[in-house]
């Protein structure tokens, strides 16, 4: 066999452009260096002159006006938008003693502070799998170790959030998509409390613990196995470009579903790769898949309203003999979780769609949202302008 | 170090198949207990009908409860009918039955209880591959345009799925596909080993794969069973590069938007890597299934008026082993196929094979005639995992009688065996414990070979079970004493049972290491042709592939495209003479075809494992294919053989062009010159090389 490219090593020249990196293109406003106070300070000394006598006063902020957000600091923003999306969720584990061990994400709806009135309703359940199904998903863990060769390059890069490899499907940018970044990097920050509690409520042991020969490629993350935090992410990610591209009324991406394929089949890859690296069970992935696209439903709703799908995940239904396919799940052409998740015949989970609720989206949430579907907009034809 | 004497000859005399002995009895495979768990497929010489065959096997009754032996449904009731005094047959077989199979009967000329000759031990082979309870193969005829022709490919790893073999998003040009390396499929089956696809198969596969426009050809291959992570099944289709998809590219790949209706394409897909085995893998017994199983496909393709379509094999595999004078087993398969029952005058059929690319692998020694006392040191390596072959071949002997020469053999620490070339008989070193690490065996080849073969067989050096016997690694000396009056040339090769890194079983090459062998010119350049006044007896000459040595195949050496020289490793002729009457007449390739785009750019861009990739792969694998896809053309010539095409194949039609070697190119390993595909240009803007 003839030598390989390192085609794939230029893929790395994108994680410069990774999503916490856009932070830095702020940083272009001076700095903290005590260098600048001196200067600042004989400068002053040299023109500031007698105190001016009459000023015109400002206007009062316009407090409450989701614009100002974009006058914030990026790590402003996020502590804005985090303190608003991560308390309409809420984690619970139902934790038997030999029995199936199960955890709940619900959502929570109602007013928010003094005013009362929570809702919890649940949102996703998710059922651990039994060990002796995990036995049975060691043949998986196995078969993949043999592309690994394959696959190491991307296993690496994917080591850190796998923007590149959603960049190179969807036009995202710091320059050009600055929101959709923010609000990318927001669903993955939010998931991540998200596939903590689960992984640590459902405890599902890693496959390096069951036998010797796995032998990873990379470290194994000391939290549990279910649900794969990369599944989640990936999933989460590529469900919410592709819910920008929709709304974004471009004609490319109008009803040709085939960009949200390839972002599922990214995202699918993505998942895929932890089996192949030693890291994680098959099963890991469909119960990540399915938390972030549920996720992804979540976000939306509370930032633009309308209606959002609750699911329950079926592990001991997600039979040993079973791989991963993200088709089970999710349909792209119609962005719609499939009402009954079934893998040759096995059933491993449902889905349901519910109505909107009469809750008012987040002003500050719906204008990131907003924000970002617009990047996604092309802009109007030159004549359009000056006509 | 033990030697165990030659009373060996004892049980040499027992046995059919030393080769085949040898691997059943390493480590891995000597546990009694194992013996009814093991399949093996195992090509067979047989006496008379299959039908016959199969009572006298019913009759052997075996150990334990189950079926022992599975003659596949490709040989269908017509097959099985047929008489015959001696045909090949490949099947599946227990192990236990595999050692009564290969018991030689007390008279050393006849047939044994079961009328079997000869027998090839294949490859380990996974129980869930086997189906027992297959339906006869479709038969169905297949109407074709009139200058249709049918590319049939075997190879391993091939990605059915690739747009290059498609018309459409859902329609593919792959008329059936035999997967040997998948797990057997669901009701309703036709095939005994693996799996079998005809068109409408794939195409609803296809369909039932596809989602917004988009094939998951991950999920296609889950379904066709080629990528089963979790069964013991492993092609190379789940790789990014994969040996077959790039070759049946090459061969008879075109851009789905052609819409090209006249290649339709017929394969085979090998069990390259179905079951791990240390003690080596005999392509054969596959291969024969495979042409068996494509050659009655091929004969579904029809004009409209009934004529058969001219139908052009490609199979880029290479063999090291073999008497290399057109007489091997592999050599006469074809001829079997095609040649023998005429019926290459009703289909014209057409083979190219890789020359190989073993030139300078160093794994031919020649004990020339006249000399008394040849040496070859074989280097064994450490950590080579599978088990090592060396075949000394004596010359022919048109009378039959036999030449006796003495062959020792020595360890690294100089303990040895030694055995007189005569009869049969085999000599074991073992070691310490007294377990067997080595045999010295010999036998005279019958007809059409006709000539006396000695192998050496040597365990592993090195095994990650504490229990395996290995055979000590570093310089193995064997000398061949041979009378002075002796005449004709005696001619050794290492078999090939390297294994790419990273992959199991982790094969490493012995190669023979003799000091006066020069690899280097006065440049630093490896020399492709041995020096005119080598007195070396390790040669590059003669290392042309086992397989490509048959008379009625166009064998394909490789050269550079823009260096315009063949390839260094692009294997040499002649051919082993003299030989029966039975052999080939060739001095080696027939031509040459581009293996390499540069020194630098190595092999040649072709199809990728998944659609729309693309993957250097390179070699006289590369350049086989690429003549295949030139030969669709000449085989619409009637009455045209193929080698003669392969003389001159500009004055048959387009789409090939000459490229003039520079400086010089020896016949023996360029055969009629080097051609290039050309067209519009790349291998996959020719649109229609017919045209």
């Amino acid at each position: 066999m003839a030598g390989r490219e390192n085609a794939y090593n230029a893929y790395n020249a994108y994680n410069a452009y990774n999503a916490y990196n856009a932070y830095n293109a702020y940083n272009a406003y001076g700095s903290d260096a005590p260098a600048d106070a001196l200067a600042l300070l004989t400068n002053r000394d040299g023109i500031v002159s007698s105190q001016i006598e009459h000023i015109t006063p400002p206007r009062p902020a316009s407090a409450g006006n989701p614009e100002a957000l974009k006058r914030l600091t990026p790590e402003q923003q996020a502590a804005i938008y985090m303190s608003v999306l991560a308390p309409t969720i809420d984690v619970t584990s139902e934790a038997g003693a030999s029995e199936c061990v199960s955890a709940t994400v619900w959502r929570r709806s109602g007013a928010t502070g003094n005013g009362g009135g929570l809702k919890y309703t649940e949102m996703l359940r998710m059922k651990a799998p039994a060990i002796d199904q995990l036995v049975q998903q060691l043949n998986y863990v196995a078969g993949y170790a043999q592309i690994r060769g394959d696959r190491t390059a991307e296993i690496l890069t994917q080591l850190s959030l796998p923007f590149p490899f959603f960049q190179s499907i969807g036009y995202i940018d710091p320059a050009r998509t600055p929101r959709t970044l923010e609000l990318l990097g927001l669903a993955a920050a939010f998931a991540f409390s998200t596939i903590q509690r689960l992984k640590f409520a459902l405890a599902v042991k890693r496959p390096i613990e069951f036998s010797p020969q796995v032998q990873p490629i990379i470290p194994t993350p000391t939290h549990a196995s279910l649900p794969s935090g990369h599944a989640t992410e990936a999933f989460l990610i590529a469900r919410l470009i592709w819910k920008l591209m929709r709304q974004s009324e471009a004609p490319q991406y109008g009803d040709h579903a085939y960009w949200g394929d390839m972002l599922m089949r990214q995202a699918a890859r993505i998942a895929i790769n932890r089996t192949v690296a030693g890291v994680h069970f098959p099963v890991d992935s469909a119960a990540g898949a399915m938390l972030g696209l549920v996720l992804a439903e979540h976000m939306q709703n509370v930032t633009r309203g309308g209606g959002w799908e609750s699911a329950d995940f079926d592990g001991p239904g997600f039979e040993g003999r079973l791989d991963f396919d993200w088709h089970a799940l999710y349909e792209p052409a119609t962005d719609r979780l499939h009402r009954k998740v079934v893998t040759d015949g096995c059933r491993w989970g449902t889905s349901k769609a519910h109505k909107g609720a009469r809750d008012t989206p987040s002003d500050i949430l719906n204008w990131l949202w907003e924000a970002a579907v617009a990047e996604w907009r092309d802009l109007p034809p030159a004549f359009a302008v000056a006509g | 170090m033990a030697v165990s004497s030659a009373s060996e000859s004892a049980r040499a005399a027992n046995i059919l198949s030393q080769e085949a002995d040898f691997r059943l009895t390493r480590h891995p495979h000597a546990n009694p207990e194992s013996q009814i768990a093991k399949w093996w497929s195992v090509l067979l010489q047989i006496e008379g009908s299959i039908e016959a065959f199969i009572a006298k096997a019913e009759a052997y009754g075996g150990a334990g409860a189950g079926p022992y032996f599975l003659v596949p449904v490709a040989y269908d009731p017509d097959d099985r009918q047929a008489a015959a005094d001696v045909q090949p047959v490949v099947i599946y077989a227990r192990q236990d039955f595999v050692h009564a199979l290969n018991r030689r009967p007390e008279d050393p000329d006849a047939a044994n209880r079961f009328g079997v000759r000869a027998l090839t031990l294949g490859a380990l082979t996974a129980r869930n591959v086997l189906d027992f309870a297959a339906d006869w193969p479709e038969t169905s005829v297949i109407e074709v345009a009139d200058d249709s022709v049918v590319m049939a490919v075997i190879d391993d790893g091939i990605g059915i799925a690739n747009n290059l073999f498609r018309m459409g998003p859902v329609a593919t040009r792959v008329e059936f596909a035999a997967l040997l390396e998948a797990r057997k499929g669901p009701r309703p089956s036709r095939a005994s080993a693996g799996r079998t696809f005809g068109r409408d198969e794939i195409d609803a596969l296809l369909a039932a794969c596809t989602f917004n426009g988009l094939l998951d050809e991950d999920l296609f291959y889950a379904r066709t069973g080629q990528a089963d992570y979790d069964g013991e099944v492993f092609s190379t289709v789940s790789l990014r590069a994969s040996h077959g998809t790039h070759v049946m590219g090459l061969a008879a790949g075109y851009p789905m938007q052609e819409q090209i209706e006249n290649r339709p394409i017929i394969c085979a897909a090998l069990p390259a890597r179905l079951v791990e085995d240390t003690t080596g893998v005999e392509m054969l017994p596959a291969l024969y299934l495979s042409f068996h199983m494509l050659m009655k496909q091929a004969r579904r393709f029809r004009t409209k008026d009934g004529a058969l379509a001219p139908v052009v094999f490609n199979l880029s595999f290479g063999n090291a082993g073999g008497p290399h004078d057109g007489t091997g087993p592999f050599a006469t398969l074809f001829d079997h196929f095609f040649a023998e029952n005429g019926a290459a005058a009703l289909q014209p059929a057409w083979l190219t094979l890789a020359a190989g690319n073993l030139n300078l692998s160093r794994m031919h020694g020649e004990i020339p005639e006249g000399r008394g006392n040849t040496q070859l040191d074989l280097m064994v390596q450490p950590d080579d995992r599978t088990a090592t072959q060396v075949q000394i071949w004596l010359p022919y002997s048109a009378d039959g009688t036999e030449e006796k020469a003495e062959i020792s053999v020595s360890t690294p620490f100089g303990d040895g065996v030694a055995i007189i070339t005569a009869g049969r008989t085999c000599a074991s070193l073992l070691n310490a414990a007294g377990q067997e690490i080595a045999r010295l065996s010999y036998e005279h080849v019958p007809a059409p070979v006709e000539r006396g073969r000695a192998i050496l067989s040597l365990n592993p050096t090195a095994s990650l079970i504490a229990e395996e016997p290995l055979a000590p690694c570093g310089r193995w000396v064997a000398q061949i004493r041979r009378r002075k009056r002796s005449k004709g040339a005696m001619q050794a090769w290492v078999r090939r049972d390297e294994t790419l890194p990273g992959f199991k079983p982790g094969g490493r090459q012995a190669y023979f290491d003799n000091a006066d062998y020069v690899r280097f010119g006065p440049f630093g350049r490896p020399l492709a042709v041995d020096p005119e006044d080598t007195t070396s007896p390790v040669r590059r000459a003669m290392t042309l592939s086992g397989y490509a040595c048959g008379q009625s195949a166009v064998a394909v050496a490789a050269f550079v495209g823009k260096e315009r020289e063949l390839s260094a490793y692009s294997a040499a002729g002649p051919l082993n003479e003299p030989a029966s009457g039975y052999a080939a007449d060739r001095m080696g390739p027939d031509l040459t075809g581009r293996g390499d785009d540069s020194a630098v750019l190595r092999g040649v861009l072709g199809a990728g494992s998944r659609s729309g990739s693309f993957v250097r792969q390179g070699g006289t694998s590369s350049a086989a294919p690429q003549i295949a896809r030139a030969a669709a053309v000449g085989v619409q010539t009637p009455g045209l053989a193929a080698r003669d095409w392969a003389q001159a194949p500009l004055e048959y039609g387009r789409g090939l062009r000459e490229v003039e070697l520079r400086g010089e190119a020896e016949p023996a390993r360029a055969g009629s010159g080097a051609f290039d595909l050309c067209g519009s240009g790349g291998v996959f803007r020719v649109k229609d090389a017919s045209e």
